[in-house]
């Protein structure tokens, strides 16, 4: 959930930076001009230390390895070996299959939240204002729930011998397996898209209503249906917006970690511990004890979201100018 | 509001507390090597990383008993507490004394992370069994105390075997034969229960067949996933799977209870640790249930399996010899034990020591049991058969996380039992000699 | 609230506002349901939570319950509770004074670097925060830091997407005449800080504090690695440490779930208090 905050609210025009135009800060070198780096100074100390240098330390760690000797229970050694971890992890199949899994999944799940989103914000657009606030305020109830509990109340849901669900569809004869094959993306996918579309409604919602009436004014005097004016006028005035959302979504997604380590307790054959770049990762790290190869894992996981980022933001930018 | 305020207030002072603490308790890690130090004197303070219920409780029994030898109790819970630790050891931060599984102390031991405490730790050898002691012991070293045991044997149906007019079975043949004949009369029942995240069916399995995944022979380790012994026990988890005799219920699953309580499984491999819990979990089932000996895979080598819970001592532990003295009392003092092992303390905790016969009565839930068979018997049986070759290998922690991502598949039917076991021969082989550890394959 | 009733233009028909509202409502329902799981479940037994029908009621042990969550463990519960408040107002807190500060200097001075500083802001923003979870841990336990509160904290207080909002509020709410005003009057830049654009960011900054604190109420990942020890933990990781122990020695779905339904309330309190902010503060940062 602290993706959705960090990714989903980004503002769309993060290059276009308009209002610095509009505006005459202190030129370089004038008076008083280095008191801005005096103000950012917090902030960069703190990026130095949570970000910088723990890349460095994992950098450092990732080119090492533990040695032993005997019967493995004397004393250890670290020693470099190079990019030999590095080399692993390009190797790794199981690594790269959880991010391309990660990444196809997403795709396919973000595409679906944003559609119901946006058709919720169409929605909403359409119905009273008191109405508004008492959708929107019900809607939102997923957001406020943290991404544990969420994942825990699915999967009480979804659970093979204690689903409530499992008990009504066997009242009429049925049954229906939320785990294995395709249905595992699809529960996976449910719980994700359930907490998700409330804030990205809201999100559309204002971009709606920032639309200039004048756009639609016109169309509606003229007669046009509301679901005529929806699709031509406002979904194409909006879809910059729904693309860097859902792009940085996409790469939100590459952290994907609490939801499927929690729906692993009840579908262990489905959602093995390298299901995503960051289980497979945890895993490494705190379950076999290899924190080298999982640094490396880290570092090349970082570099890829990077790659990514970029991609996106030259996209966008094109498009946008 | 005030409650979370003050609360809010606590907590901080609580986590300054803490950095305070963290720095005087920091030890400029003195080695491994503290085994050989005399008997150390005068007023000491042992920081006790623990998450089982009513540990806390005996602490405190302890702390009024030896004002010499303090004990600070510290509730680990987390997913993550043994990095955690080792976070601490290599902060010089390392409580004395942690719980651990056997797998983590061959871990920790195998990582240098652990105190060698042969030595001290000898008086307190005969207390225990020899398995017990095994898991406190890889390679020979003695790096903690043993604090408690699960053996394991089977609980069944004993109404619905009648129902389908079968025995409790003897042995894991019997278990298969068993399982086909329920199945004939109703072709939803399965006779037992395999979770997809939980390869420690094959390890059990493997375990009571003999095998040895590990030995150390000299000074070197000889790997071994392939004997006939290991693969006799492969078989039967692959038998299982073939025939779909075994539900997958995971047993993670909140729900996982309701696949024995509504009879959809017949029959599970329990533990202690498990028995009080029965009464409230098997609402519909109560009173139906039998306990027998686990199956066997040779009657005239009787064997079960175990795991066990140790309490091993860090590595810039000062005091070595008061931790095992601790440690010992903890889980062999009589007086320890009579209140650990009570289903009122929830520590789950089934003691370690060689004559368990006082501590089995009341762990025993009351309405379960249809009272035909001898229940407390099958405990003390299945606690004096604990094989005792099992060994934990340098790697074995991060063997059993490949094993998990391989076992999945496995329960799928997606992979051989027997295909997993040559690949994981291959892999803790190489695995061990690239971390320049000496080790063969054994078959 | 460009509603079509208010329209002026041709009023939607009966049926249309008939499905617009059965589907807002359908949506409503699914986006609840859950919800209405954990109110039943909260009012179960362990014995009824196996054997009765999952979506509805059965004899009502709610007060059970609630006993028993407060007592567990001399109330550790409760302090988990009091430990994501704390948490997250500090961290909230901290990274929105530190946004606020590091985008204002970036919007309204013109310093050397300040294009590489910015263009790195908006690529780290890009970074999922859990990428550096791992690498921090590391650091962290290098220098003993781990499972102290300050491991926690510190990298909420660094939030690049913040610095990036709080540039947004900066050039769009302080004039830079204002300022130049308050020079000539006397003012230090450090006195105009704070006490002209502060209050005049400050819709902005309830905004990155409101975000900022639901990010730390729901964040697991960064506990988990961090924190050891229960009495630490914020109430995410310790519902979820009752769920892991459930398999070792002691069932604790009830408590499970009548704490993840007390869990929820806090956070609930709070997003509703702020709502008047979380439409004005969201658009402004979306649309800028």
């Amino acid at each position: 959930m602290e993706t959705s905050v960090s990714t989903l609210t980004r503002p769309p025009t993060a290059a276009t930076d308009s209002p610095v135009r509009r505006s005459s800060p202190r030129r370089a070198g004038g008076r008083g001009a280095w008191k801005g780096l005096l103000f950012a100074l917090p902030f960069l100390v703190g990026f130095l230390a949570t970000y910088v240098v723990p890349i460095g330390f994992a950098f450092n760690q990732s080119l090492q390895e533990k040695k032993s000797s005997g019967l493995g229970f004397g004393p250890t050694q670290i020693v470099y070996t190079g990019f030999a971890n590095f080399g692993s992890v390009l190797t790794d199949a199981a690594f790269w299959s959880s991010m391309a899994r990660t990444l196809c999944f997403g795709t396919v799940q973000i595409a679906v939240m944003l559609g119901i989103s946006l058709f919720l914000a169409l929605l909403l657009d359409g119905v009273a204002a008191r109405a508004v606030r008492f959708f929107r305020a019900g809607l939102l109830v997923p957001y406020v729930v943290p991404t544990v509990v969420s994942s825990l109340m699915w999967l009480f849901l979804y659970s093979p011998t204690g689903s409530p669900l499992h008990d009504m569809l066997a009242r009429v004869d049925l049954d229906f397996d939320f785990f294995g094959g395709l249905n595992t993306y699809l529960s996976l996918g449910n719980l994700l898209t359930w907490q998700g579309i409330g804030f990205n409604m809201i999100l559309i919602s204002a971009s709606l209503q920032a639309l200039p009436r004048e756009l639609y004014e016109a169309a509606r005097l003229d007669g046009a249906r509301e679901w005529r004016i929806a699709w031509s006028v406002k979904i194409p005035n909006i879809t910059g917006i729904l693309v860097l959302t859902g792009m940085f979504s996409l790469i939100g997604r590459l952290q994907l970690f609490a939801e499927p380590l929690l729906l692993r307790q009840i579908a262990p054959e489905s959602i093995n511990t390298d299901f995503t770049p960051m289980m497979e990762i945890y895993d490494k790290a705190f379950k076999a004890g290899n924190y080298q190869y999982a640094a490396a894992e880290s570092l090349v996981l970082a570099v890829v979201t990077g790659i990514l980022a970029f991609v996106f933001y030259r996209i966008t930018n094109r498009k946008m100018s | 509001m005030s409650h979370f305020r003050s609360s809010a207030l606590a907590t901080a002072t609580a986590a300054s507390l803490c950095l305070v603490l963290a720095a005087c308790s920091g030890s400029t890690g003195t080695g491994g090597d503290t085994a050989a130090s005399p008997s150390t004197k005068g007023k000491a303070t042992l920081e006790f990383w623990s998450w089982t219920e009513g540990v806390e409780a005996q602490v405190k029994v302890w702390n009024k008993e030896h004002p010499e030898t303090q004990v600070k109790f510290v509730n680990a819970a987390g997913d993550t507490v043994y990095q955690k630790l080792r976070a601490a050891v290599n902060a010089g931060t390392a409580p004395c004394l942690s719980k651990m599984d056997g797998m983590n102390l061959a871990n920790f031991a195998a990582d240098g992370l652990l105190t060698d405490i042969t030595k001290v730790a000898a008086p307190y050898k005969g207390k225990y069994t020899p398995a017990a002691w095994n898991a406190v012991s890889p390679g020979g070293t003695t790096f903690g105390i043993p604090m408690g045991s699960s053996p394991l044997f089977t609980a069944y149906r004993a109404d619905l075997f009648q129902k389908y007019g079968i025995e409790a079975p003897k042995t894991w043949d019997d278990v298969i034969a068993a399982g086909k004949k329920a199945q004939k009369e109703n072709k939803n029942v399965k006779i037992f229960n395999m979770a997809g995240e939980d390869p420690s069916t094959l390890v059990d399995l493997s375990w009571q067949a003999g095998a040895q995944w590990y030995k150390a022979d000299g000074d070197r380790w000889v790997v071994d996933f392939t004997s006939p012994e290991a693969l006799k026990a492969g078989d039967v988890v692959q038998q299982l799977v073939d025939d779909n005799l075994a539900s997958s219920a995971s047993y993670a699953d909140p729900g996982v209870f309701k696949t024995w309580d509504l009879g959809k499984t017949i029959m599970m491999t329990t533990s202690t640790w498990q028995l009080p819990i029965y009464d409230t979990n098997f609402p519909k089932s109560k009173g139906k249930w039998q306990l027998a000996d686990a199956p066997l895979f040779d009657t005239a080598q009787p064997r079960t399996s175990s795991s066990f819970d140790t309490t091993g001592v860090l590595k810039g532990c000062k005091y070595p010899d008061r931790a095992a003295e601790f440690a010992a009392w903890l889980s062999s003092s009589k007086e320890s034990l009579t209140t650990l092992t009570d289903p009122a303390s929830k520590s789950g905790l089934f003691p370690a020591v060689k004559d368990v016969s006082p501590y089995v009565d009341k762990i025993i839930p009351t309405e379960m049991f249809n009272g035909k068979s001898d229940s407390a018997e099958v405990i003390t049986t299945a606690a004096s058969r604990v094989g005792d070759q099992w060994q934990y290998g340098p790697n074995y922690a991060a063997m059993y996380s490949e094993m998990q991502k391989q076992w999945g598949k496995v329960m799928k039917g997606e992979l051989k039992v027997k295909d997993m076991l040559a690949s994981l021969q291959k892999w803790t082989v190489d695995d061990l000699n690239g971390k320049g550890i000496n080790a063969v394959a054994g078959s | 609230m460009s509603s079509v009733a208010t329209g002026g233009g041709v009023r939607p028909t009966r049926r249309a506002v008939v499905l617009t509202t059965g589907l807002l409502l359908l949506f409503l329902l699914y986006s609840l349901a859950p919800t209405w799981f954990l109110i039943v479940s909260s009012t179960k037994n362990q014995t009824d939570l196996y054997s009765t029908f999952g979506l509805w009621f059965s004899s009502n042990h709610f007060g059970d319950n609630f006993q028993q969550i407060w007592q567990y463990h001399d109330g550790v519960f409760l302090r988990w509770i009091g430990n994501s408040i704390l948490y997250s107002t500090l961290g909230a807190l901290g990274s929105t004074f530190i946004s606020l500060a590091a985008g204002y200097g970036m919007a309204k001075y013109a310093f050397r670097g300040r294009g590489v500083m910015f263009a790195t802001v908006v690529g780290a923003s890009l970074l999922p925060s859990a990428l550096l979870a791992f690498p921090l841990y590391l650091v962290f336990a290098e220098i003993g830091l781990t499972n102290t509160i300050w491991a926690v904290l510190v990298p909420y207080f660094v939030n690049p997407f913040g610095v990036y909002l709080g540039k947004v509020y900066a050039d769009s709410s302080v004039p830079d005449e204002l300022m130049e005003a308050a020079r000539i009057d006397g003012a230090s830049e450090l006195r105009i800080f704070f006490s002209v654009a502060l209050r005049l960011m400050s819709t902005g900054g309830i905004t990155i504090f409101m975000l900022d604190f639901i990010g730390i109420w729901n964040n697991f990942f960064l506990p988990l690695f961090m924190l050891n020890g229960e009495r630490t933990f914020p109430v995410t990781l310790g519902l979820y440490s009752w769920l892991q122990q459930a398999q070792t020695a002691r069932d604790m779905n009830t408590l499970v779930l009548t704490g993840s339904l007390l869990s929820i309330v806090p956070l609930a309190i709070f997003m509703f208090a702020l709502q008047k902010y979380w439409r004005s503060g969201i658009l402004m940062g979306s649309l800028k």
